[in-house]
């Protein structure tokens, strides 16, 4: 079994998938605001849901990859506006982002969730 | 000038939104849910005639096992066994043959609710389960209004319905009472 593993990285907001070194999937992603950084650190995934809404936030976030204890996720983007207006904003201002989660197109956040396991490793950096 | 060129892009932003495509079924194979045994805290299992609770208080811990049933004065208790292990297991993660064209009625005693929690801060996972009598039908799913098919044993989920004769190491021997 090739070693699974998620790298998050938050300079360039983007989510790269391997196995073992081998590029698996990569693709945009939009992490957590200015008040709501995304947590840096070496992380497992501990729970999946699909389709899932958030009891807090009452929120849809489907396709959940949950790697923090405290709810902080890999999963679907659900909003509003148009993704690319999202990644837009975000190039411009960290005022825009989630409270946390890191947000993915559907087809990717699709991919991935088909793709990791219980216990797959996450890195955000 | 300037609030035209505003106006020109709050329409395109206004042109742009649009409302999410919720309510897509799962594809098969799909799991509606997945948790590592090892992390289960907590079980509760519940039927019309049957109530299981399961609990430890650190993953290192061995479950304690609390089984009711329906027409049975006595409360079963347990230490968990192989067999509760392998039962956990089967259920820790759920994924979905189909998309059922004709539901069941969710009520009746073939439907249990289950609860999962671990030791994290996240929302226990609930979900509702018909595990037939008949061997030929699948597990079902209650997920909202939708109800899957689940690529699950029903036989190890009945095993539940045994209690600990089925799932547990050892009874645990009610407690003496106390002398005066």
């Amino acid at each position: 079994m090739p070693a699974k593993r998620i790298d998050v990285n938050l300079a360039t907001q983007t989510v790269t998938a391997y196995e073992d070194k081998a590029v698996f999937h990569t693709c945009e992603c939009v992490s957590g605001d200015a008040s709501h950084v995304t947590p840096k650190g070496r992380f497992k995934i501990i729970r999946k849901h699909h389709p899932y809404t958030s009891k807090t936030y009452k929120v849809p976030m489907n396709y959940a990859l949950f790697f923090t204890t405290t709810g902080v996720a890999l999963h679907q983007y659900h909003g509003p506006a148009p993704w690319f207006l999202l990644r837009a904003g975000r190039a411009i201002t960290d005022t825009v982002g989630s409270h946390g989660c890191v947000r993915l197109q559907e087809e990717d956040a699709r991919k991935l969730y088909g793709w990791a396991a219980i216990g797959t490793s996450v890195e955000v950096r | 000038m300037t609030s035209v060129r505003h106006l020109l892009f709050l329409a395109i932003v206004a042109a742009g939104c649009r409302s999410e495509q919720e309510g897509r079924a799962p594809e098969p194979g799909t799991e509606l849910y997945a948790i590592g045994p090892a992390d289960v805290s907590e079980v509760v299992l519940t039927a019309l005639d049957h109530k299981l609770y399961a609990y430890r208080w650190s993953p290192a811990d061995p479950f304690q096992i609390v089984v009711a049933t329906r027409g049975r004065t006595e409360i079963e208790r347990c230490v968990a066994g192989d067999g509760f292990q392998r039962w956990l297991t089967a259920v820790a993660r759920m994924p979905i043959q189909h998309e059922l064209d004709s539901p069941f009625d969710p009520r009746g005693a073939e439907w249990m609710d289950l609860r999962l929690r671990d030791t994290t801060a996240l929302e226990p996972i609930d979900v509702r389960l018909r595990v037939p009598s008949a061997s030929d039908e699948p597990v079902v799913l209650q997920s909202g209004t939708r109800q899957y098919a689940v690529d699950l044993d029903a036989a190890a989920l009945r095993r539940a319905r045994s209690g600990c004769a089925a799932l547990g190491a050892a009874a645990v021997a009610a407690p003496a009472p106390a002398r005066r």
